[in-house]
């Protein structure tokens, strides 16, 4: 029997080429994406996952806040060594080191400060070294794989080695480059006990909040005991006050950003909403077949009516044509793979993410797709295979069959859903256009454009050349630009109470900041050069900074701003003056979040040259900036970037994911405009008596078309009609769901 | 064999109610050759549906080899169709998309017999019809008159006791016709129960007994003194 069904649907399928055709490509387009989403749904989710103790590793937080105190992990470890397998912390460079191997001199971003346990706590297999002893003494450091390429070629790295921040490090091991479906990533660890050679006590400091803390915990450890004797530890160690601390999951931390976050995370909007819209293409495929299937079951009436006369129960029927639907989509399927593979390298270049479909590594894989395409058949086979199994033999077997235009109606329902879906999709993709305009566009409260970014080396030498330099417009240096995160610190007035020290943002900038970025003073002025007061005991806040502190009028309020101390061991004032000027809050960390307050004062603590360019001939300035720095400090490595590049790039997970959005939307589009086409081809092929009546009658092929194209031109105006009042009803939904999706906070 | 009662057939369609048969009482034995005649309208093709199960009387009562089946649902009817009753309509109803051989296959399929006893008694079978040598050929491909002898092979495969044929030789011409009509006397010689709807009063000198229908009643039925071989 089963012999029989497969060979009358495979006779089927031939003799109706253009059905099968558009069917399966329908399906397969439909499902493609839904592939492709699932792929990079599937990447999304996998975070941190590769660990293999995963499941047991958690991130300590005080309260939301992810940067705790350095003293937290050794006082632990020592105090409650059953209740953690291990403690590790991370202590991430936050702007570019130079590190050093003979004439080879980088600036380097992902330099992470460790403990030993790292390779205890984490998987990250050593290719070189022992990872027991790599990082047990302060001037060693262990470097990625594609670091070890970099830096030392074919030379072996190992015993080589490497100066940083002044210090020779011996290259005690080389790991596997770090997945980059990882929360953090590191291409240069460094001993945590180096950290205490700049540091000094304040490696002892319970207010120093700057390090992540990682545990993995025991099988037989819950989170909520280690959460409690962390609370004791603070008890007993400190008079500070800390909010709750909490065990984060691992394989939360991706989706589950806290604050002071170690790294930008990932947002599971995205992925949810990515994922309905893909769902959403699969469907509008899904319905495509229901209607073609409906549409051409008029052609196995006659079957239909003679199987049953000849016996034939009705749900042998629906199983035969349920597994024609299966047999389809599997078809459709092998389209959807062949069509992944072709598409997937650009879409992994697209959106950063390695994604590959994994078929050698599991069978599950391959199970999985059959199963979504057993889903997919049966979902959308099901209608047609209660359709025609419900014809009644009779009726099915008379000769004059009215029934070519039955179900019909249905049949542009469906596809006026169809349609109606497809123009909701464009509604919403212009809405999520629209917001991510309105964020390129929106004022930064700074002007990115035509400003450079380089090291800060001999800076004094290197501001006089510059200043000589005719393409330059302004140049100011900065320790942070916008960007970067600007780190916290303690800070006072006199309304306070005396044991409270908030924190706050700091900006330690050099006078000319504020104007070579165009930022826009409110109040007050900004750091003059002229006035030595301005950089011993002057502040310029943000309005924000303002706001916090409850100040109406600021200029002239007394301010301390504190820094570590001497011998490390604590905070204490480092600075005390009083505000000189409001700076418009301009937007330094994201357009995703309101402007958090800021205080900026001048330093010489800077790391960066901020450059403002004239437009022209930028390239021909900045290789004069080159030169200006090659002749300052030689050897030193000339790194620069633009301003607004850089901005740019951080926008562009929100650009890419509104980009694939309105590619979804199309796609759906398209695959609803192949439905539409193969039911008009299936109406024509019905309707060719009538259309040789009409010719013979003297109508023109314009005629006919006009009477071919007047149903899809009714149905294309009525889903307009549905869809665009309503449209705009949904409108503040679609732009809910497009704020969901920008996390945007009006 | 085939007892009807006051067998009543009302179709009702949005407003109209058309009364396709009335008070129809008929029986049929085992082994008889029976033609019902009448103008087009008259009924006959309802009655011949009743009779094959496809469709249930409206009211009355109908026995077919014992059971009283006017309240049998879809399911049951289906159920005792199969391998009991084979149909031969005068448009063939050859499924385009099988061969010959498969066509004739299909009743046996669903009777679940096994493939080799298939082969035997589709070939039995395709043989008594002198098609054989087209059993790879699809329907298409043949004239009318042999599609109808594919039809008669698919009737009697599975050795049904009862065959119902609607019009048999309306599609064909007299010399295919005649075919068509000797095919049926062998197989009613054989021992198979016919029933036979036509036009014609020369395929109906085929038959030993024939009924007449005029809008929905039988108003004659004939036995015939002599019939052709
Ligand atoms: N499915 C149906 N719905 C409504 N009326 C029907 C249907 N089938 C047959 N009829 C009507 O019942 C009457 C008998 O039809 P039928 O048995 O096909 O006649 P015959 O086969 O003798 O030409 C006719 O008037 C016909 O129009
Ligand atoms: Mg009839």
């Amino acid at each position: 029997m089963f012999k029989n069904y497969l060979k009358i649907a495979f006779r089927h399928l031939v003799k109706n080429k253009s059905y099968t055709f558009i069917n399966t490509l329908g399906l397969g387009v439909g499902l493609a994406a839904c592939i492709i989403i699932g792929l990079w749904v599937n990447y999304e989710l996998s975070y941190d996952d590769y660990h293999k103790n995963s499941e047991q590793i958690y991130r300590v937080l005080n309260g939301d806040v992810a940067a705790i105190p350095p003293t937290l992990a050794p006082t632990f470890k020592s105090d409650y060594p059953d209740l953690a397998k291990d403690v590790v912390r991370f202590w991430p460079i936050k702007s570019p080191s130079d590190i050093v191997y003979k004439d080879k001199r980088f600036a380097e971003q992902n330099i992470t400060f460790t403990d030993p346990g790292i390779f205890d706590v984490f998987t990250h297999p050593m290719i070189l070294g022992d990872k027991e002893t790599a990082l047990s003494s302060s001037h060693r450091i262990v470097i990625s794989e594609s670091m070890a390429e970099k830096y030392f070629g074919e030379e072996t790295p190992l015993g080589k080695t490497i100066t940083m921040w002044g210090q020779n490090l011996e290259v005690t091991g080389v790991f596997e480059d770090v997945p980059l479906n990882s929360h953090h990533r590191y291409d240069f660890l460094v001993p945590i006990e180096l950290l205490h050679t700049f540091m000094g006590n304040m490696m002892e400091n319970w207010t120093w909040a700057g390090f992540y803390t990682y545990m993995l915990l025991p099988e037989n450890v819950q989170p909520i005991q280690v959460e409690t004797a962390i609370a004791s530890t603070y008890d007993k160690y400190t008079e500070e006050e800390f909010p709750a601390p909490q065990l984060q999951p691992l394989n939360d931390i991706y989706f589950g950003s806290a604050e002071k976050d170690i790294a930008i995370t990932g947002n599971f909007n995205y992925v949810f909403i990515l994922a309905s819209i893909a769902i959403i293409v699969l469907i509008v495929a899904c319905v495509n077949f229901m209607n073609l299937s409906t549409a051409y079951s008029t052609m196995r009436k006659k079957e239909v009516g003679m199987r049953k006369t000849l016996g034939a129960q009705r749900n042998q029927l629906i199983g035969q044509f349920l597994g024609e639907a299966i047999l389809l989509s599997l078809m459709g399927l092998s389209v959807a793979l062949i069509l992944v593979e072709i598409s997937l390298p650009f879409f992994s270049n697209f959106t950063g993410n390695p994604l590959a479909i994994p078929y050698e590594s599991n069978w599950g894989t391959i199970l999985g797709f059959v199963g979504l395409a057993l889903f997919v058949g049966t979902f959308s086979g099901s209608y047609p295979a209660f359709f025609l199994s419900g014809f009644r033999p009779i009726h099915a077997l008379k000769e004059t069959t009215r029934t070519a235009s039955s179900g019909g109606g249905l049949r542009k329902g469906l596809v006026v859903f169809q349609f109606v879906v497809s123009i909701f999709l464009i509604v919403a993709a212009l809405t999520v256009y629209s917001q991510l305009n309105f964020m390129q566009e929106k004022d930064l409260g700074f002007s990115d454009e035509q400003v450079i970014i380089t090291g800060a080396e001999n800076y004094q030498a290197f501001k006089g050349e510059l200043e000589k330099t005719p393409g330059v417009q302004k140049v100011s240096a900065a320790q942070s630009v916008p960007g970067q995160r600007f780190p916290f610190y303690p800070i006072r007035t006199a309304d306070m109470a005396p044991d409270s020290l908030p924190t706050m943002r700091t900006l330690r900038v050099n006078p000319g900041f504020i104007e070579t970025l165009g930022m826009e003073m409110t109040m007050g002025r900004s750091f003059d050069e002229e006035i030595p007061t301005d950089a011993t005991q002057s502040f310029v806040i943000n309005q924000a900074a303002a706001n916090y502190l409850g100040w109406n009028d600021p200029i002239g309020q007394e301010l301390s701003w504190y820094d570590f101390s001497e011998d490390g061991s604590s905070f204490e004032v480092a600075k005390q003056g009083e505000v000189i000027g409001v700076v418009d809050d301009f937007n330094y960390a994201s357009l995703h979040n309101p402007v958090e307050p800021l205080i900026i004062h001048v330093s010489q603590d800077i790391n960066m040259a901020v450059i403002k360019l004239h437009s022209e001939d930028t390239g021909k300035t900045i290789a004069q900036i080159k030169e200006s720095w090659n002749s300052i400090s030689p050897g030193s490595y000339f790194w620069h970037y633009f301003l607004d590049d850089e901005l740019d790039r951080q926008y562009g997970a929100e650009q890419k994911l509104g980009q694939l959005f309105g590619g979804l939307t199309l796609l759906a589009l398209f695959i609803a405009c192949l439905g539409l086409f193969g039911l008009t081809a299936f109406s024509t092929q019905q309707r060719t008596k009538e259309i040789g009546i009409r010719k013979v009658m003297g109508a023109g092929v314009q005629q006919i078309v006009v009477l071919l194209n007047t149903e899809v031109v009714k149905m294309v105006t009525l889903s307009l009609i549905i869809a665009i009042p309503n449209g705009w009803q949904i409108l503040p939904t679609a732009l809910k769901l497009a704020s969901v999706f920008l996390q945007w906070r009006a | 064999m085939i007892k009807t009662k006051n067998l009543k057939k009302v179709y009702t369609t949005e407003e109209v109610e058309t009364t396709a048969l009335s008070n129809v009482n008929l029986e049929i034995n085992e082994g008889e050759f029976v033609a019902i005649m009448g103008p087009s309208g008259c009924g006959k093709s309802t009655l011949l549906n009743i009779m094959g199960l496809l469709d249930n009387p409206s009211d009355g009562e109908y026995h077919f080899l014992g059971h009283e089946i006017s309240t049998h649902s879809e399911r049951e009817r289906a159920q005792l169709r199969k391998g009991n009753i084979g149909f031969i309509f005068q448009s063939f109803n050859l499924i385009d998309e099988l061969t010959v051989f498969e066509n004739v296959e299909l009743p046996l399929l669903y009777l679940g017999v096994d493939s080799a006893e298939r082969k035997e008694k589709i070939e039995t079978a395709l043989d008594r019809m002198g098609m054989m040598h087209r059993r790879n050929h699809f329907p298409q491909q043949l004239s009318g008159g042999q599609q109808q002898r594919v039809a008669i092979a698919r009737a009697v495969v599975a050795n049904a006791k009862l065959i119902l044929a609607d019009e048999p030789t309306g599609n064909l011409d007299s010399d295919h016709g005649d075919e068509v009509m000797k095919l049926l006397a062998e197989l009613n010689e054989a021992g198979t129960t016919i029933v036979m709807v036509t036009h014609s009063p020369h395929d109906a000198d085929y038959a030993r007994r024939v009924i007449h229908l005029f809008d929905g009643h039988v108003v004659t039925e004939n036995m015939q003194e002599g019939f052709h071989v």
